[in-house]
Parts: structure tokens; sequence; C-alpha cells
């Protein structure tokens, strides 16, 4: 702290607690061209240099799960005297070429449909119907990153949740408390520290302090006492509220938010 | 009469026992035998009419070398060959001198990657850090009360199990929205 400041601070400035409620992300961000070459190139090294797989161990010998298993392996080029290989003589052993990859094929049922270790796997789509249609009051939106709750004051405009502090309470209990009132009850929220993790400190003399809050579940729903002091709300990502807020109130509050 | 061999099971192979089915009387037999190992040169012959045939050899199912190994011994054999290396690695990978240095620029380049997020990384905690110690003073400042509140030894606060870990692709159900205040 510097002197300055010091002097200009009294005891009798208004405090606000804000709370900056986050949704982390629900799938991993998505790997560049470089990590996707990387891993790739490591997986196959990493294949090439595994130990062969010792099919006698898991299928009986003579039985008909071991056929059924050997039958669908792709089988490598052996050994045969007075023949020339370009590519260098067979080494075979387990039935593997000890110089190449093993791939290694599970059998599929008869029926097609595969067991439960074959049958491919089924990915849900990242891209969900809220973002299809942009709504940014949903929690299922952008899963990729994360979405901070702003909401909207019918005076001031796009902003933190913001709330006055009253007499006995610590911050965080007044953000949270404050949160459930505007938002109703049904949420379940992680506070992450009763310290704040910043404070803006406006030209009026009053200051704002950050609390970092984590949304579990349940939904923020604006409650009938809250309706004529807010007009809407929206989960959004960073990039998406520096549209929203002005440019110098984010440039303060740009470190609290993560992609 | 019948006549019981040492197992308790009636003998109907030797010729005595022929004879003894035609109910011949013992005594008579005693005199046959007494007669007949008189009469024969060797005493061995009669022996070996009397004794049952029981020995009879079978096909041989086990070959000789295997004999030692029991199933049991056999399956510790096959885990503990899972687990040793010999048969199953692969050949030494023995790269040309252009891919030793292609392989080496690959794990350089990575490394600088590595090297530049985790710069990122560092400065990004250390400015919220300062952020929070300029937050704290502040409020010391202008309310000492909330300070004495927030400055409170959180150590052991541990993470939610409800905080879902970030995967690869979402759950079939994205968020859980009925939540109810318990």
């Amino acid at each position: 702290m510097s002197a300055t400041a010091k002097t200009v601070l009294s005891k009798n400035v208004p405090i606000r607690a804000n709370l900056i409620l986050s949704r982390i992300p629900l799938v991993v961000p998505e790997q560049t061209k470089m990590e996707k070459q990387y891993h790739e190139y490591q997986n196959q090294l990493e294949r090439r240099l595994m130990w062969t797989f010792p099919a006698y161990h898991y299928f009986k010998k003579g039985t008909l799960s071991e056929h059924k298993f050997l039958s669908v392996q792709n089988k490598p080029i052996s050994k045969v005297p007075g023949v020339w290989y370009p590519k260098g003589i067979p080494d075979i052993q387990h039935g593997r070429e000890r110089s190449k990859v093993q791939e290694v094929i599970l059998p599929k049922s008869e029926t097609g449909e595969g067991t439960n270790l074959t049958r491919p796997v089924e990915k849900n789509s990242i891209v969900t119907p809220a973002d299809e249609s942009g709504n940014t009051a949903s929690l299922e939106r952008r899963l990729r990153n994360t979405l901070y709750l702003l909401v909207n004051y019918k005076k001031t405009g796009w902003n933190f949740p913001k709330f006055e502090i009253k007499d006995g309470a610590s911050l965080d209990i007044i953000a949270e408390d404050g949160l459930r009132n505007i938002g109703g009850e049904n949420m379940n929220t992680w506070t992450i520290s009763k310290k704040p993790a910043g404070v803006v400190k406006n030209k009026d003399g009053s200051c704002d302090f950050f609390i970092k809050s984590h949304i579990l579940a349940g939904k923020f729903d604006i409650a009938k006492e809250a309706k004529n002091e807010i007009k809407e709300y929206a989960w959004l990502t960073k990039e998406e509220i520096q549209e929203k807020l002005n440019k110098d109130y984010f440039n303060e509050t740009e470190y609290l938010l993560s992609k | 009469m019948q006549k019981r061999n040492y197992r308790g099971i009636k003998r109907n192979n030797s010729p005595v026992d022929i004879v003894l089915e035609y109910s011949v009387s013992q005594e008579y037999l005693t005199k046959m035998l007494s007669i007949s190992v008189r009469s024969c040169s060797c005493q061995k012959n009669v022996v070996n009419l009397i004794k049952p045939l029981n020995q009879v050899r079978y096909k041989r199912t086990k070959s000789k070398n295997s004999s030692g190994i029991t199933p049991q011994t056999q399956r510790i054999i096959t885990q503990l060959s899972v687990l040793s290396a010999r048969k199953k690695q692969p050949k030494m990978l023995k790269l040309s001198k252009e891919d030793l240095i292609k392989h080496q620029t690959i794990q350089t380049a990575w490394k600088t990657y590595q090297d530049i997020l985790k710069q990122e990384r560092q400065e990004s905690l250390k400015l919220q850090y300062n952020k929070i110690d300029e937050a704290m003073n502040v409020l010391q400042e202008v309310s000492p009360k909330l300070y004495k509140q927030a400055n409170v030894d959180e150590s052991g606060k541990i993470f939610p199990m409800e905080l879902r870990v970030p995967t690869d692709f979402p759950p079939r159900k994205i968020w859980y929205h009925e939540y109810k205040k318990q």
C-alpha cells in the first residue's frame, strides 16, 4: 500500500461485496495442433516399445475363445529360408513381429453389435442446444470455458452481483446470502475463501470487494423480490464479459477471470 | 461253498474257483491238489495257476516329460511368464542420425512450450496473490471488523465432492438443475 492511498481511505466509506460466481468447465480445453501432434507421436513411440500382449494368459489353449481371438489378429510375415526381405528379416515371438507395433484386435460378437468391451464409444456433443439457440441464461453452454454470473441492474447495467454490507456478517456470508436473496435458495455453491480476491476503489470513495465462489448444482432464477431491481442475468465467458462491462472496470477485474 | 479272496471279492477267474463252483468238497480238493503237486515236477506252476490275473495295461495318456507338472504348477508358470520380459520385449529402437535429431527437436520444442505455459501460470498466480494482499490491506484500512472476520486460518479446507473434474466429453446429464436446498 502506498502512502497516498492510505490518506484517501477513511473508515466510513461504503463497502460492497461482489460475488464472482463461476461454473467451472465441464469439458477439457481443446488441444492445440502442436499438442495433438506431440501426443500422437508419443503414443506411437509407446506402442512401438510395448511388450508383446500375452494372449496365452487370457485365452486357454485349445478353447473356442482362443480361436476367436487368434482368427481376427493380423498375422505377421513369417521367415522362410532363401527369401529376401527388403524391410528386414522377420523376427516373430508369440505371434508378434518384434520390430513393429503390435495391434491387438478384440473379436466382435456374432451378431455384430459387439460386447461391452468392443462396442463403439458414443460421444456426447460438446455443442449443446443452448449454444445453438444462443441462450446465455443457461448453465449448459460453452462447456469448454469457465462461465461467470453477470446480472443486468436496472440502474447501473451489467455487472457482477453486488451486495451492501450488513452488521456482523463477514464478506463471504454477505455475498452468499445476497446471492440467495436475488437468485433463489435452490443453488449449491462453494465459496473458495473468506478473504476477498480483489478490490476496486471507485471514484466516489466506495470499495468493491470480490469474493470468489463456484456453483456446483441448481440454478439461478431471479427471485420475485429482486425483479424490480434486476432486469436479466447471464452466464458468460471472459470474452463475452469484456463486451458487457465498461473497459476500465473490465481491466481492473480481468485477472480474476480465467478462460 | 464259496471261497473269497483277501479283498472279500468272489473269485471266478482261477480254475480253482471253477472247481469250487461245482460244489466239490474241500477235502476232495486238497486231496486232488496234493496229488497234482506230487505228480507235477515243478511246484511253481501250480502256484501260478491259483494266483488271480489282476494286472491290466492301458494306453499311456501322459508323456514322460510333463508327468511331473500338475495343472496348478503350469498355471503358476504361465502367470510368472506374463510378468517376465523374456520373449516379450520388442526390438531395440535404433534411430538414424537424422531421426535422432528430429526426435530431439520435438522434445525441445515441447519443453519450451511447457515452460511458456508454466511461466504464464506463475505470472497469473503471482498477480492474483498480490491482488489478494492489496484487497486485505484496503479492508484493514476501511473496516477492521471485516478484516478480522476475513483474516482467519482456513487451512484444511477441501474441495467439495460435487465439484466435477472436466472430462474429454460431456456427461449425458450436463447439469443438475433440480437441486433443492437441504
